[in-house]
């Protein structure tokens, strides 16, 4: 069946909806659930019991394991495996130059209402972050991006914004303003999200080279001195 | 909102009304599981957001207690859209596993609920916006009430949700074909 108008497509959805409705003999158990919420209330409320029970656990643990040098030494390895993987999974690694892919062009108005183009930093080293005034890992990239718009802009360097608020600019002008951010910022929208993959959570940083390559894609917060280091070697790369 | 609920949310949040929060959520609780169930289809789960949207009204009251309602819908609408697309990033890694044989069902039973999951995958796939208008419209919700609850101009609800049903048809005669 084609399209025919707003009514009859107005009929179809309401019915296709209709499906979704929960079974009329159903009633949902309020008086369990809200047992639930008061037996987790009760328990936040006796937390520092349950922490401290925790606290001496650990250290306890602490002793026995400092205490004893093999296992000391094995700790110490384990420690050292861990802290390798999550270094492995967290830090930027910058892709080597014949497996970069060029990043896909965009046209997003700003926050001034002027047109922001991929295109357009051409030849600069470009960090593209994906983000959204309501989600806190981003936040706490921000300051980081700030200044490296700051101390790097004048060696070829841009951070570029696209912000993921459905609730548009009302909720992120105010940001802007709040955090002084000195970059350019741009609304996006699902069709630069499915450009990029369908990000598949924020923030998603693009790390582009100066030839508009992907040289880096990190999805959640990066170090901060790791994710400098790699845009100093994008930086320092030679032109091609 | 109504002049009881009203009374229930100004005193909503102080520890000698703790009554209160109880009233609230025997007014509420019903109504907000069977609207998730839209979303997930699955009576455990929507109790178990029903009652994590309360948890959340209960640990951190919303500064405007005038639109109570409306957050309360809000909030499980959108929680219950998050948990839909987490299911379907999930059901994606489990393709990856070979599936034991179906259990043995009535054939119409098992065409129920193709055509509700398709459905949800299509409203997992649509605009947070617009999947909330659809659902809040199919649980028979009213312009007013949809306006007070998604916090939009009453006179573009109808605008908005006639542009939801067109693309949630488009998105699912262009993944499903049309029937």
């Amino acid at each position: 069946m084609a399209l025919d108008n707003e009514s009859d497509t107005g009929l179809w959805a309401g019915r296709q909806l209709e499906a979704l409705a929960p079974p009329a003999d159903w009633a949902p158990d309020s008086s369990k659930a809200l047992h639930r919420i008061q037996h987790s209330s009760t328990a936040t409320h006796s937390g520092w019991h349950t922490w401290a029970w925790r606290a001496g656990t650990v250290a306890v643990a602490a002793g026995v394991v400092l205490g004893v040098p093999q296992s000391r030494v094995a700790a110490q390895r384990a420690c050292e495996y861990c802290l390798g993987k999550v270094a492995r999974v967290y830090t930027a690694p910058v892709k080597v130059t014949s497996t970069r892919q060029l990043a896909p062009d965009f046209s997003l108005r700003d926050s001034d209402g002027r047109t922001m183009r991929l295109s357009d930093y051409r030849g600069k080293v470009v960090v593209l972050d994906f983000w959204a005034t309501w989600c806190v890992p981003c936040k706490a990239e921000i300051p980081w991006f700030i200044d490296f718009q700051r101390n790097k802009q004048d060696k070829g360097f841009a951070v570029l914004g696209v912000s993921m608020d459905e609730d548009g600019w009302d909720v992120v002008k105010p940001f802007l303003t709040k955090f002084n951010v000195n970059y350019r910022v741009a609304m996006g929208n699902d069709q630069i999200a499915q450009l990029y993959g369908g990000l598949d959570g924020l923030p998603t940083t693009i790390l582009i080279d100066r030839e508009g390559r992907v040289a880096g894609v990190h999805v959640g917060v990066v170090d901060r001195k790791e994710f400098e280091n790699a845009i100093e070697q994008l930086l320092q790369a030679p032109k091609s | 909102m109504s002049p009881r609920e009203q009374a229930l949310a100004g005193s909503f949040g102080r520890e000698e009304e703790a009554g209160s929060f109880e009233e609230l959520f025997r007014l509420h609780y019903a109504r907000i599981a069977r609207l998730i169930y839209r979303v997930v289809g699955n009576q455990g789960q929507a109790e178990e957001l029903a009652a994590e949207v309360f948890w959340k009204l209960h640990r951190k009251p919303p500064a405007d207690f005038d639109h109570l309602e409306g957050w309360l819908t809000r909030t499980a609408l959108r929680m219950a859209l998050d948990r839909l697309r987490a299911e379907g990033r999930r059901s994606w890694y489990e393709t990856l596993v070979p599936k034991p044989p179906p259990a043995p069902n009535p054939e119409q039973l098992i065409e129920k609920d193709q055509d509700c999951r398709r459905v949800r995958i299509i409203l997992a796939r649509l605009k947070s916006r617009e999947a909330e208008l659809l659902l809040l419209r199919a649980d028979g919700a009213s312009y007013q009430e949809i306006s007070a609850a998604l916090e939009l101009n009453f006179a573009s609800v109808g605008t908005i949700l006639a542009r939801a049903q067109k693309n949630f048809r488009k998105e699912f005669e262009e993944r499903y074909g049309t029937r």
